[in-house]
C-alpha cells in the first residue's frame, strides 16, 4: 500500500493517495467545494489554506455544508 | 379628520442591528424539494430562514440549498444535532467559517422522543457564543429564570417553543410565553408547534415579536400557499396586539345601543 494511507472522512475510512492536500480531497467528494467548510482534527481550516494542508495517516477530516432545517 | 397612520410603516422589526419587513421566519427543512422553499420563501417574503449543517454526502451530490435561497434573506443556522453547549459551539463556529453569517439559532437537545431543549447547556452555549461576536437566538423551554439569564448572556432574542418540534399543536406553552413576552425585554420569537395560522395568529396577538414555522408550511399540500396564509396570519395577529385587545369577560355586553328601542 505504498503511496497510500487510510484517513477518516466524516465517520468512515477512506483510502487516499499519501500527501494528498485537503484541496484534493474536497474536490474529490464535492461537486462545489466553495460551499463546504472543514475540519480537520477539530480545527478548522480555512478555505485559502485548503490546498497547503497536507493529511497525514490517521487524519480525520470533517466536510459540512447547509442543508434545510428549522 | 386626521389621517390614521398606515401602523406597517412604524412597525419595524429590528433584530441583531438588521431591519425586517416581516415578522414570519420560515425553516427550510423537510420541503419535498427545494422548488417549494424558494416558492414558499417568496410566497411569504419571509426575510429570515433557519438551515441546518450537516455532513456531505460522500456518495452523491447533494443538491445545495442555498442556491434557492433570495439574495438578501438572512440565514439563521441552527445547532440540530447538538448534545451538548460545546457540540452547539462547534457548529456554530462551522457555519461562520462557511461565510454565511454569524446568525445562530442555538438548540440543544437530548432527549429524542420529546425533542425538548436543554435550557442549560443551551446558557452555556449562548454565553460563549455572544463572547465570540455570534448573534445568538437561543431555543428553550419557556422559563422566566432561563430567559434572564439568557439575556445576561447577550441572546439577541429568544425563541421559546410553543409545543414540540414538528408537532403541530399550536401554542401550548401560552401562559409561559406570555410571562416572558411581559418581563423580557428582547425580543421573544415563538417557535416549534406551530401548526396552522391561527397558532401563529395567537401568538403575535398575544405579543410575541415574529413566530418561524417549519413543518406546517413544509408539509402542506401547498406549501407557498401555506407559507403565505402564515404570513398574513402573522401580520393579522401583529395589528391585532398593537391596536389593543380588548379584555375577555364572562357575560354579555350590547354592542348595539340600549336606547331608542321601538316598543318603549
Amino acid at each position: 500500500m505504498s503511496g497510500h494511507m487510510e484517513i477518516t472522512l466524516n465517520g468512515q475510512t477512506k483510502n487516499i493517495p499519501g500527501n494528498a492536500s485537503l484541496q484534493a480531497l474536497a474536490e474529490q467528494y464535492t461537486k462545489e467545494p466553495t460551499r463546504v467548510v472543514a475540519e480537520l482534527d477539530g480545527a478548522i481550516i480555512t478555505r485559502d489554506a485548503w490546498s497547503r494542508t497536507i493529511l497525514k495517516a490517521g487524519s480525520k477530516v470533517e466536510l459540512v455544508s447547509f442543508v434545510g432545517g428549522g | 379628520m386626521p389621517p390614521i397612520a398606515h401602523q406597517t410603516a412604524q412597525d419595524s422589526f429590528e433584530l441583531g442591528g438588521k431591519i425586517f419587513s416581516s415578522r414570519f421566519l420560515l425553516g427550510t427543512g423537510k420541503f419535498r424539494n427545494k422548488g417549494e422553499l424558494k416558492a414558499s420563501i417568496l410566497s411569504s417574503n419571509a426575510r429570515i430562514v433557519t438551515v441546518a449543517l450537516r455532513r456531505i454526502d460522500l456518495e452523491r451530490h447533494d443538491e445545495n440549498i442555498l442556491e434557492y435561497i433570495p439574495d438578501g434573506v438572512t440565514l439563521l443556522t441552527n445547532t440540530s444535532g447538538a448534545r451538548t453547549a460545546d457540540e452547539a459551539i462547534r457548529i456554530a463556529r462551522l457555519a461562520r467559517a462557511s461565510g454565511q453569517g454569524d446568525w445562530i439559532k442555538v438548540e440543544v437537545i437530548n432527549d429524542s422522543k420529546y425533542l425538548l431543549p436543554d435550557n442549560e447547556e443551551t446558557i452555556k452555549a449562548t454565553k460563549a457564543l455572544t463572547a465570540e461576536g455570534f448573534i445568538v437566538l437561543p431555543y428553550i423551554s419557556p422559563d422566566l429564570y432561563v430567559a434572564r439569564r439568557l439575556v445576561e448572556a447577550g441572546a439577541t432574542a429568544i425563541m421559546p417553543l410553543g409545543s414540540f418540534i414538528g408537532s403541530n399543536m399550536g401554542l401550548r406553552t401560552r401562559e409561559f410565553i406570555q410571562v416572558l413576552i411581559n418581563e423580557i425585554r428582547v425580543p421573544m420569537i415563538v417557535d416549534a408547534g406551530i401548526g396552522a395560522p391561527s397558532h401563529a395568529c395567537e401568538a403575535m396577538e398575544i405579543g410575541a415579536a415574529a413566530v418561524l414555522v417549519n413543518t406546517a408550511v413544509a408539509i402542506a399540500d401547498n406549501p407557498p400557499m401555506m407559507a403565505k396564509a402564515f404570513a398574513q396570519a402573522v401580520e393579522a395577529g401583529r395589528a391585532a396586539y398593537l391596536s389593543g385587545l380588548p379584555a375577555k369577560r364572562p357575560q354579555g355586553e350590547a354592542s348595539s345601543p340600549l336606547t331608542g328601542f321601538l316598543f318603549e
